[in-house]
């Protein structure tokens, strides 16, 4: 397992600078917080990880492989997975086959075969399709494999999605905003489920809004206010930090704080 | 049966042709491209045939061979440029390749015969050979939608984004689409040639771009049912309106308009998603006791 290591991460568009000078690192079997009031840039930071934005400056490695400048289906090929702030699934397609697609770097079946059916092919696709339903099992969805992923609800999306990213087998997954509109049974039972996944060796970045969410999952957190990161920490440390009550509360308002 | 197939024979054909193209470009929107490059590649697959057989006294087999590589190695160069490009703007450029690709038979007269086109082409294709080909289709395309090829596809179609983020390489499948439906579409543009004695470029304008994908927006772009119920209905179609006669446009018009908005998934698609989803609900109830970890 690896970790992600972030260094002076920038990113400007044209002469607006979007990010200034990121710089931390996600550890292999953690889960590493990262919040910011809206706007702060943290999803611009999550594209920019995983290539579907170009560094202007810094780099970003994963074990020392520099992915920053790498396309997207390259990032995940060395281990970096993500899930969506606003769900992605191909609705179209049962919840099988989305985390099928995770699979698919797994895929050795060559174009030809797969052209022809021939029994590598075929062989294949069985042996992904157990694999994705232990998958699915795993985050308590295996019940709706063949169900559109479409019509399910809002909650059962995210564990989907959730899924899919995993099943590429990452040695670091982005989950960004995964409990935004959730109760609190249900972002309480997901926080076991991210848990246990650190347990496993994965390392998590957290991305959140839900401060209290993030303090009750992560050892450290990171607070990002404008495309800087204004307090890194215990998620006690940087909560008190003046800088961070400041951004989240607005200048003027100094007391007051959960 | 026999007397039905015997007297309807030409309408047979015709449907098994016009199924051919369909699949060239059922692959491509599969795929999420938006080409209508099917028709030039159709063309290119039939002059080239025709070309070989009277030119140069080749065999029907070899020269249907030679239609399909052709036609299958100009979607590889085609793939290039096109696959910077998307949506509306990549329909644009594949229209204007159908138009190059006319124009080069109507200026490249000494060996297409311009526009009086090619005649005198012997008729080496028949009923059987369109059966078997089309059935090879239907194979190649139904094996797809078990492999990763299939997935692929249908994910870059869905979130060409979120297949990027799960590993898919958008550059890799897009060619692969656009090579199968260049050989496809060769494939049938040269049994066509074989078929019918002779070829015009006029026969490969615009009219056939819009029946091609009309075929596909009837039938449906993403299941092997698609382009066979929307081939069957454009066949179809004419024979029930004859009594309607000159009014006969009017209703094909009408009934492409009703599918569009209505069914804009294509009737096949409709269909076949229908079926599964009736047999999903059961899955739910049975499913719902053992709900997992969390």
């Amino acid at each position: 397992m690896a970790s992600l290591e972030l260094k002076n991460v920038g990113k400007s568009f044209g002469g607006l600078k979007a990010m200034t000078d990121v710089s931390f690192t996600v550890e292999p079997g953690t889960i590493t917080g990262l919040i910011g009031p809206n706007g702060a840039g943290k999803s611009t930071l999550v594209n920019l990880i995983t290539g579907l934005l170009k560094l202007t400056t810094g780099s970003i490695t994963l074990d020392d492989r520099e992915i920053g400048t790498a396309p997207p289906e390259e990032v995940v090929r060395i281990g970096v997975a993500r899930t969506f702030q606003n769900i992605r699934l191909l609705t179209e397609a049962t919840v099988l086959d989305n985390v099928l697609i995770g699979f698919h770097r797994r895929e050795e079946a060559s174009i030809l075969s797969g052209l022809l059916s021939l029994p590598s092919s075929r062989h294949e696709t069985a042996r992904l399709k157990t694999a994705a339903m232990e998958l699915l099992e795993r985050f308590g969805i295996d019940h709706l494999a063949q169900i559109p992923a479409g019509t399910l609800s809002y909650g059962h999306q995210r564990r989907v999605e959730m899924a899919r990213a995993f099943a590429t087998d990452p040695s670091i997954l982005l989950l960004d905003e995964p409990v935004a509109g959730m109760n609190d049974v249900e972002s309480e039972r997901l926080g076991r489920l991210f848990r246990s996944l650190a347990e496993s060796g994965v390392g998590i970045l957290l991305i959140e809004h839900d401060v209290k969410f993030v303090s009750r999952l992560c050892r450290d957190v990171h607070v990002l206010d404008s495309g800087r990161i204004i307090a890194s920490g215990t998620p006690d440390y940087v909560l008190k930090h003046p800088d961070v009550i400041a951004a989240y509360l607005g200048a003027d308002d100094f007391e007051g704080v959960a | 049966m026999m007397q039905f197939f015997a007297a309807n024979q030409a309408l047979f054909d015709f449907f098994l042709l016009s199924l051919g193209f369909a699949y060239s470009q059922q692959i491509v929107l599969r795929a999420g491209v938006f080409s209508v490059a099917t028709v030039g590649f159709v063309a290119i697959g039939a002059y080239f045939a025709g070309y070989l057989v009277t030119q140069s006294g080749l065999d029907g087999y070899s020269a249907i061979a030679a239609g399909t590589l052709v036609a299958g190695a100009v979607g590889f160069l085609l793939s290039v440029p096109l696959s910077r490009l998307r949506g509306v703007f990549q329909a644009i450029a594949t229209l204007a390749f159908v138009e190059i690709v006319l124009n080069a038979l109507y200026y490249l007269e000494p060996y297409t015969g311009g526009a009086m086109g090619m005649n005198r082409i012997p008729k080496l294709v028949h009923s059987w050979h369109l059966l078997i080909a089309v059935a090879a289709v239907i194979y190649v395309v139904w094996a797809i939608g078990r492999s990763g090829i299939g997935r692929a596809w249908d994910a870059l179609r869905q979130d060409e984004t979120v297949a990027a983020c799960l590993g898919v390489s958008i550059r890799k499948y897009h060619t692969l689409a656009f090579v199968l439906s260049g050989a496809i579409g060769g494939m049938f543009g040269a049994m066509q040639g074989l078929y019918f004695y002779t070829i015009t470029p006029e026969q490969f304008g615009f009219a056939m771009v819009v029946s091609v994908l009309t075929t596909i927006v009837l039938g449906g772009r993403s299941t092997l049912f698609g382009p066979i119920v929307g081939a069957v209905i454009l066949a179809v179609l004419p024979e029930i309106a004859r009594p309607l006669a000159e009014n006969r446009l009017f209703l094909h018009g009408a009934i492409l308009l009703a599918v569009i908005v209505f069914i804009p998934d294509g009737v096949g698609d409709v269909l076949v998603r229908k079926l599964r989803r009736r047999r999903a609900p059961e899955a739910v109830l049975t499913g719902e006791q053992n709900h997992g970890v969390s």
